[in-house]
């Protein structure tokens, strides 16, 4: 057992460090490749040559970000094979269809028109360049929508009917996977927080050339684009992040406990405003989570189920149960999961021994419970709890940068608007040194989404130490060390080629 | 043109060591590489999923 575990931490965490890495470079994709359409319509529409320079500047980091952070998603799938194969194969044709449109669709499309764009300025009409130019931007945000798809499927998945044949999910409803409320709210916070970390990475750049009293003019036209771009992308990522927190306590409520470190349910809970867990704190021991903590009233109740006195289950109450408040336990579904599982080893036994009558009474029973049959595997209730201490923070890391993203828009927006922006020393160190949280916020994020979920590999279904291939722990420690090698290899190179740029600076362009 | 033919580099060098090496020598699909038919992975899978104390 302590072999499978050690195993399933080291999958785990290469696959962690793969989404990590890749997540590096995903969304400023998603961003700034509409931040440059948005500068090359401003070209066309104004026929201005200084636009079509400065959307040729931003380009090429768009450029240096795409060719470098290029195929790093494509390592997760040879994972999914090898380290994941019961995982794949259970997924089956779920995963596999948003997955395969993603590569057909969205990412040769995206990856053709970027030829165009980045190659084609002189070589097809500016109606055509612009066109393409828009096209990169909806094919990477059409990319991310197909994997967002399929990982609301593991965040809650419907559509499907698990084979006891052929131990696969088949989909029978397309349109439940795709409009998957999961996957919608998914989705859209994700490309929003992708435009947020480009504005940000606009502003940061363009506040360096005002500090150093270099290219003034584009910076400051610059900002002013990004800022606007940035301001109303964070609105829509504020009311995504509601309606995706909203989800979250529907079908992941344990998730949304974690989130907020609450132990015992609540009626008017609140949202930790500022807080700092104990860390003797454990599931049960009706201690007081926090050594200290400062909450906004009912926030929390309004937050998960848009009603302030509505009651929130906390760890325990999930865990143990709550009568008062109907909420089962997990000791409940655990005991639904044995028989589930139990049904499907009987339906396989009395199958091979041609007896159909008792294998049919076993496959009814196995649907009535399969919803919840990887709660089965479970050792001990409380293994259906993820790291609280880590997604408490990660959350409360990736709100308030949020929040202060939001409040440096609209301080650049108005003084690029009282063309006081240049003085303002202060601020434009704030936007150059906010980029670094701008990044640390995405990541935080997908630890919430991807940690949170844990054990599940998919909701209720299959816990992640299920979800793994018996292969040498040996392979995967080497292959993790050889992913960490090369994946930092690329950042230092994108840092290095995008610095020099940076440094050159528009004047190459202007 | 320098940076586009030193991202074509970067991109060429990249696509190879993900592709040949990585692929080849370390990511052999599990399934794939051990059993020839669909039955006897769905057959595999099942007894996984049912042989919990084995795990």
């Amino acid at each position: 057992m302590e072999n499978t575990d050690l195993l399933v931490d080291w999958s785990r965490a290469q696959f962690a460090l793969t989404a990590l890495y890749h997540w590096l470079f995903v969304p400023l994709t998603l961003g700034l490749t509409f931040i440059v359409a948005i500068m090359e319509t401003i070209y066309v529409k104004t026929g201005n040559e200084w636009w079509k320079k400065t959307t040729k500047f931003w380009m090429g980091l768009l450029a240096i970000n795409f060719a470098v952070g290029l195929a790093t998603g494509i390592i997760m799938e040879f994972e999914f094979g090898t380290n994941w194969s019961n995982y794949s194969w259970i997924v089956g044709d779920i995963f596999g269809a948003p997955i395969a449109i993603e590569g057909l669709m969205a990412f040769f499309m995206e990856s053709t028109f970027f030829a165009i764009m980045f190659f084609g300025w002189e070589k097809v009409s500016k109606r055509m360049h612009l066109t393409s130019t828009w096209l990169v931007a909806l094919g990477s945000n059409l990319s991310a929508l197909w994997i967002l798809v399929a990982n609301g499927w593991m965040q809650h998945p419907v559509g499907m009917k698990f084979n006891p044949d052929t131990a696969r999910n088949e989909m029978d409803n397309f349109a439940e996977v795709f409009f998957n409320p999961n996957a919608v709210s998914k989705f859209l916070h994700t490309i929003s927080s992708g435009y947020v970390l480009a504005s940000l990475f606009v502003i940061a750049i363009s506040s360096w050339y005002l500090i150093k009293k270099r290219d003034v003019l584009f910076a400051k036209r610059s900002i002013l684009v990004a800022s606007s771009f940035g301001l109303l992308t964070s609105i829509f990522l504020l009311a995504s992040g509601d309606d995706s927190a909203f989800n979250v306590a529907q079908k992941q409520p344990m998730k949304l406990a974690a989130m907020e470190g609450l132990y015992n349910g609540e009626s008017r809970a609140g949202i930790i405003f500022a807080g700092v867990l104990d860390v003797d704190k454990d599931i049960g021991d009706k201690k007081d989570p926090f050594y200290f903590s400062l909450e906004i009233p009912n926030a929390l109740s309004f937050l998960g189920y848009h009603a302030l006195d509505a009651f929130v289950p906390g760890v325990d109450d999930l865990v143990y149960g709550n009568e008062k408040h109907h909420v089962e336990s997990v000791i409940s579904k655990m005991e639904k999961g044995k028989i589930a599982l139990q049904a499907l080893t009987d339906y396989k036994r009395f199958k091979k021994e041609g007896n159909m009558v008792e294998a049919e009474k076993s496959r009814k029973l196995f649907e009535k419970y399969q919803s919840v049959m990887g709660y089965g595997y479970l050792e001990k209730p409380e293994d259906a709890v993820p790291s609280v201490p880590l997604i408490f923070y990660s959350f409360h890391i990736m709100v308030a940068s949020g929040s202060w993203f939001l409040l440096l828009f609209i301080l650049t927006l108005y003084f690029s608007m009282t063309n006081a922006l240049a003085d303002k020393k202060w601020l434009l160190w704030a936007g150059l040194m906010t980029l670094p949280m701008g990044y640390l916020a995405q990541e935080c994020g997908w630890i919430v989404a991807e940690a949170g979920r844990q054990p599940w590999a998919i909701q209720d279904i299959l816990p992640v130490g299920m979800a793994t291939s018996n292969i040498s722990t040996t392979s995967v420690q080497i292959t993790f060390w050889l992913f960490a090698v090369l994946f930092t290899g690329l950042l230092i190179a994108e840092v290095k080629i995008m610095l020099t740029q940076i440094n050159i600076g528009p004047k190459g362009e202007h | 043109m320098k940076l586009g033919k030193r991202l074509w580099l970067i991109i060429l060098i990249k696509l190879f060591i993900i592709f040949v090496l990585i692929k080849v020598l370390f990511f052999p699909n599990h399934l794939k590489t051990n059993f020839k038919t669909d039955s006897e992975r769905s057959a595999y899978i099942l007894e996984q999923l049912t042989q919990t104390e084995e795990r």
